[in-house]
């Protein structure tokens, strides 16, 4: 048999009764395996490996993105064919949401005497960066943009691509952050439905490539490809209001049922994020800030 | 340089590039399941060509790497002590060149679902969010697949790095300890 571990042949040869001197395991490799384990213990803690984190980033973050543009062409050649008919579709549809948001608006206005919840009109500042990485070994919910706090970037800065949303800053370094995608199992988004205005929040789903929606009243009637859109966070940190999180694809149970799993569908891509949009705190003029159309 | 010193600055260029390769390429094909293991399958072939300590000294490099680069966000330390165990794993298979197409894919097979079930485990004992079972699956034909390409191609450039007089012997760095 060719696959032997090596000490069982070593045993064959060692004389019986003489004990072994090395263990089965070489010590530089069980100081190791410590390490490792001790650094589990150290990061549930935080603290320390934060700093390991920063350095990882700070030196991790421009290898990416100089690799990213100089293999660039390969990753992405089959995804360009298709983003421009998808691009395509997606002007179509936010013209028509733009209106529907602006009846809506207009609606809103008319019928409760109070200021209209969603700013969806009100321009983002935000600037564009380039998807340079992805989540490496065990989930695919994180990306590395080539934006960091040189560009304005701060931790919970929301990030869009083709007009909806599609994750939040975690971690910010100098010229590159992580995303968290919505997609990931710890990210949640206060949603509403179009329509009926419905509570709920979007949590990500356990395959990470939708999201669960949770209704805060069971009741509601809930229709396929409604679309759910962010209700805001206060400040419009990390989430501003009326931002396109996808379209309900997928009902299981019906109304009322303890267990009704509705499931959105992000509206853009997430595993095929080329460039995405970065929303810059307002009014901040401390930083240098360029404003995309 | 020594050649011994060469085998070092390959391995280390081949962990490197692996590592960024997996975040940038690997990790952003639209294929179903988890990002394919390239950094996986790399250590697995320093461990078969260099023996149990290169194996584990380069799976806890590669693994801390992955853990510490962005977008990375798992507890640090778990792709470190998961690549690490089946770099040494590797490095305990007695004669590499032997093995025949076929036993280098069971193999490769075999460890890269020790690999998922060991850091899903460890996600799950750690309270991260763990993965669906059926990822398990489509991690280990993907890196299966990746194996059977990249191992070799590794074992060979690290054999050719070999000092002359111990190539023909099974050598292996570990051995040298003795």
């Amino acid at each position: 048999m060719a696959v032997t571990t090596r000490v069982d042949s070593k045993q064959q040869r060692r004389p019986a009764g003489k004990p072994s001197r090395r263990s089965r395991v070489p010590i530089p490799v069980l100081i190791l395996g410590l390490v490792a384990l001790s650094l589990m213990l150290l990061d549930l803690q935080g603290g320390v490996t934060g700093y390991l984190r920063q350095a990882g980033m700070t030196v991790g973050g421009p290898m990416q993105s100089w690799a990213n543009s100089a293999l660039g062409v390969i990753p992405t050649l089959p995804d360009q064919r298709v983003n421009t008919e998808e691009l395509q579709r997606d002007l179509t549809i936010s013209q028509q949401r733009e209106v529907e948001l602006q009846l809506q608006v207009d609606q809103l206005r008319e019928q409760l005497d109070r200021r209209a919840v969603d700013p969806a009109g009100t321009e983002l500042e935000t600037i564009s960066a380039a998807v340079v990485a992805a989540g490496p070994l065990l989930s695919r919910t994180t990306v590395t943009v080539a934006a960091g706090r040189n560009d304005g970037v701060d931790l919970d800065t929301a990030v869009l691509a083709g007009n909806a949303l599609v994750g939040r800053v975690s971690e910010v370094g100098r010229t590159s952050s992580t995303v968290q995608l919505l997609t990931d199992p710890d990210s949640g988004v206060g949603v509403r439905l179009q329509g009926s205005r419905e509570l709920a929040l979007a949590v990500g789903g356990t395959d990470q490539q939708v999201l669960d929606l949770q209704l805060f009243d069971p009741l509601v009637d809930v229709e396929l490809g409604q679309r759910v859109i962010t209700v805001g966070s206060p400040d419009g940190r990390p989430f501003p209001a009326g931002l396109v999180v996808g379209d309900v694809t997928q009902i299981n149970g019906v109304v009322g049922a303890p267990d009704r799993a509705v499931v959105i569908e992000p509206k853009t891509d997430l595993s095929a994020l080329d460039e995405v949009l970065l929303v810059l705190p307002e009014g901040d003029g401390a930083r240098e800030i360029r404003q995309q159309p | 340089m020594t050649p011994k010193q060469w085998q070092y600055l390959v391995m280390a260029l081949l962990i490197g590039s692996a590592v960024i390769l997996q975040a940038v390429v690997a990790a952003r094909l639209p294929l179903p399941g988890p990002p394919l293991g390239l950094a996986l399958v790399v250590v697995i072939g320093i461990g078969l060509a260099g023996g149990t300590t290169a194996g584990a000294a380069s799976g806890f490099t590669a693994g801390l790497l992955l853990d510490v680069m962005p977008p990375a966000q798992t507890t640090l330390g778990i792709s470190a002590f998961v690549l690490l165990m089946v770099g040494a794993l590797a490095g305990r298979v007695t004669d590499p060149r032997g093995l025949a197409p076929a036993q280098l894919a069971g193999l490769t097979g075999a460890l890269a679902g020790l690999v998922w079930l060991i850091s899903q485990g460890l996600l799950w004992l750690l309270g991260d969010p763990v993965a669906p079972w059926s990822w398990l699956l489509w991690f280990v034909l993907g890196t299966t697949l990746i194996g059977s390409a990249v191992i070799p191609a590794v074992t060979w450039s690290l054999r050719r790095l070999e000092p002359a007089g111990r190539r023909r012997r099974r050598t292996k760095i570990a051995s040298a300890a003795r």
